[in-house]
């Protein structure tokens, strides 16, 4: 399983997903130009750490903004994030917002809920 | 290169085959509403996130509209106050010339026209008459002098495209 390291830029998050130590990092930006394109990788890899993945996986998402078609990547994600849960692995979901963004939380919770997944809500400092 | 909701549409088109084959099971149409079921969920998710954004949008909006008016409103105060400003200036400037020209004029009138008023009338009058004269086309040319001097600085100050104020240099 290859592990996947891209740094941020203005329109795309950092991304650190390392399937063997199972972790899954997204933070900043996502208004790519081609979202499917950039997420393509990511969900492949989900796949793959959900058929030979080990026990554990944890994601940490902590996003200060995202466009509509990443919102779309982003439900296919937490859906592959789902089907490890389902598997019988140990899933955490972290899901950061700067204060006052409550609309990014809220965010957090539309994933949650329409999902069936437990975030766990942290708040943090903004920059 | 995948679009988005490449997956949906490649269901889609899979149930479509089977409905013209008329090969459905049962697990076809379960699968099939699990998927629109699915896609429900993301329309819910998307329109959220898109109502959010158009939320922030139009916040932003407020807030560029206001920053302009206040823009506006300190560009009109400060044209108010470099009018004071410059008003102030050539006041000052067309006093200090009036004055100058007025002592000019009053040691003038000392020393060339008194004496010349004591050899033909021998009257104080007439010279007290002068000097007050003197004082009032002073006091009226200010006002004339102030004014000029205003339209110099004028013509100095001009106004960009998006009417901001702009002080030419002296050359």
């Amino acid at each position: 399983m290859e592990k996947i390291f891209i740094e941020p830029t203005k329109v795309t998050p950092l991304v650190n997903f390392d399937p063997n130590e199972g972790l899954l990092e997204l933070k900043g930006r996502s208004s790519p130009e081609n979202s499917i394109q950039f997420y393509a990788k990511i969900i492949e890899g989900l796949e793959e750490f959900i058929n030979q993945g080990g026990d554990e996986f944890i994601a940490n998402f902590a996003f200060e903004y995202f466009n509509t078609s990443s919102s779309k990547c982003l439900f296919d994600v937490f859906k592959r994030l789902s089907k490890i849960d389902a598997s019988g692995k140990d899933l955490t979901i972290n899901w950061y917002y700067e204060e006052d963004d409550d609309d990014m939380m809220e965010a957090g919770e539309d994933y949650s809920d329409l999902l069936g997944l437990d975030f766990n809500f942290m708040e943090i400092e903004e920059d | 290169m995948k679009e988005l909701y490449h997956d949906e549409v490649s269901n889609l088109d899979k149930f479509r085959k089977k409905i013209d084959s008329r090969t459905i099971f049962k697990e076809d149409l379960e699968f099939f509403s699990e998927q629109y079921e699915e896609l429900i969920a993301q329309a819910k998710v998307i329109t959220r996130v898109s109502d959010r954004l158009q939320k922030k949008l139009d916040t932003a909006n407020t807030q560029i509209r206001d920053q302009n008016q206040e823009i506006t409103d300190k560009n009109d105060e400060l044209e108010s106050a470099i009018n004071q400003l410059v008003k102030a200036k050539v006041g000052k400037k067309a006093s200090t010339i009036l004055f100058i020209i007025t002592i000019a004029l009053l040691i003038f009138e000392e020393y060339f026209i008194d004496p010349l008023l004591d050899q033909f009338s021998g009257s104080d009058y007439i010279s007290i008459g002068i000097k007050v004269a003197t004082a009032i086309i002073a006091k009226l040319l200010e006002g004339k002098l102030e004014e000029y001097f205003l339209n110099r600085e004028k013509d100095k100050i001009i106004r960009d495209d998006y009417g901001k104020i702009i002080v030419k240099e002296n050359t």
